[in-house]
């Protein structure tokens, strides 16, 4: 049967009920990219599926169809990340809205998915999160074709001079001179050159990136919301009340 | 269509329950009007009273007719402990097991950023207000072992850390008369985690 895919590695972005015992699950895949599938049966108390379909749990899919919604045939998963802290769940949550609300379907991005598996391991793991958010969301950028190197100007196409003060614009990049798009201003180029060399050390560099990332990533989502990012503003918001408190 | 437009304008509506596609709602239909004509008037009269009268308990969230319902109006159970569960389904599954004797929140529903469900859509402020009020010493975290049932439980539980309230999370794992050669590997790792020492 045409349209056959079998042992395809893949992640569940998200689920929602279909009809009365079914699941349509958004998927990341190796090989197909963002992609529905219907999982038939999966939404019964007792489906093994369901408990399988979750977020961040590294699967091996199978599924059917020739029509643009594809039929689950089977499901092969192993326990993935353990994200022992409430943040790192959160930024779990935070990369897969931004795959679902940014990557456009069916477009294989297999950088993007190594980078993926990389960044749930390392929430897992490491000691720091910030560089591994910005590690992804600079994949994500680059497979949407949205990619720029930290040390390179655009206007002036030269590098960053160290002692130099720059500025960006989402669609052009690093700027020497100001221009109308130029949501950014006075970026050091010697931060710029950390970051270049993968140094996210530094709070100047942490900030930095966050703040260019985010004026992109804004400029992608054409004011479309990004939830997962309120999330973490509101426990982090709370989080911090109750250490005030406890300081009283 | 093919019938009056009382009988088409009853299969259409009966389509808005979950499940009941085009022939279902026909049959429905058909059956009210054919053999079930008593059936279907107290069906109509009971959908509309509760389509008015259910409300939210003030106090659970729960579905109610008044302003809170039957269990938060249990003096005997406000003892100091809530349960938080994500849907009046849950809840009733706990009342039936029959074991616990506090009260409840329900959420009804568990964080879910990609949908935009946020802490406020399930009603947590009012939650840390009902803890504040009522004087709370135990909170029950009853929520679904999903990825998102673990990420609404972590939430209230940093949200409520500076309080001095014991925060308990239902133990996940094996079913009862189960097989660990059959459950799946996201079940077994949570019952892993929340493994207890024997002599408890
Ligand atoms: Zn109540």
């Amino acid at each position: 049967m045409t349209g056959k895919v079998e042992q395809e590695p893949g992640y569940v972005l998200h689920r929602r009920a279909w009809r009365e015992t079914s699941l349509i699950v958004d998927l990341f895949t190796l090989n197909h990219g963002r992609m529905s599938v219907v999982a038939r049966g999966a939404n019964r108390p007792k489906s093994s599926w369901k408990a399988q379909l979750q977020p961040f749990q590294p699967l091996l899919l199978d599924w059917q169809g020739r029509s643009e919604m594809k039929t689950l045939t089977a499901v092969e998963g192993r326990p993935g990340p353990v994200f022992e802290r409430t943040e790192r769940l959160y930024c779990g949550f935070y990369l897969n809205e931004l795959i679902q609300r940014l990557l456009p379907p069916h477009d294989p991005a297999e950088t993007l998915f190594a980078q993926y598996i990389e960044s749930l391991d390392a929430l897992a793991r490491a000691s720091d999160d910030e560089p591994v958010l910005r590690r992804f969301e600079q994949a994500l950028v680059a497979a949407l074709g949205w990619g720029f190197e930290w040390d390179r100007v655009t206007d002036t196409d030269s590098v960053v001079d160290p002692d130099g003060n720059y500025y960006y614009d989402p669609e052009q990049g690093i700027l020497a001179q100001p221009g109308e798009g130029s949501l950014l201003q006075g970026l050091r180029g010697d931060v710029l050159k950390q970051l270049a060399d993968g140094q996210f050390e530094t709070p100047e560099a942490r900030r930095l990136a966050k703040r260019v990332m985010r004026v992109l990533i804004d400029h992608l989502l054409q004011g479309r919301p990004l939830h997962s990012r309120n999330l973490f503003t509101s426990w982090r918001g709370g989080a911090n009340d109750a250490q005030g408190t406890t300081g009283d | 269509m093919a019938f009056s437009p009382l009988v088409d304008e009853l299969v259409e509506s009966l389509r808005c329950l979950p499940g009941v596609g085009q022939k279902t709602a026909q049959r429905m239909a058909f059956h009210l009007l054919e053999r079930g004509r008593q059936g279907g008037e107290r069906l109509a009269g009971a959908l509309e009273q509760a389509m008015s009268g259910v409300r939210r308990c003030d106090s659970c969230q729960n579905f109610a007719d008044t302003e809170l319902c039957p269990i938060c109006q249990d003096d005997s159970r406000r003892n100091g402990t809530l349960c938080i569960v994500e849907s009046p389904s849950d809840l009733l599954a706990l009342e039936q097991a029959g074991d616990y004797q506090g009260g409840y929140f329900v959420l009804m529903g568990h964080l879910s950023p990609i949908d935009g469900i946020g802490p406020e859509e399930i009603g947590v402020e009012r939650l840390l207000r009902r803890v504040q009020d009522e004087n709370v010493t135990e909170i029950i975290l009853a929520t679904n072992p999903t990825v998102e049932g673990d990420a609404t439980a972590h939430y209230i539980a940093d949200r409520l850390a500076d309080r001095p309230v014991l925060v308990t999370r239902l133990a996940h794992g094996i079913p009862v008369g189960g097989e660990l050669g059959y459950v799946d590997g996201f079940t077994l790792g949570h019952a892993f985690r929340g493994r207890k020492p024997l002599a408890d």
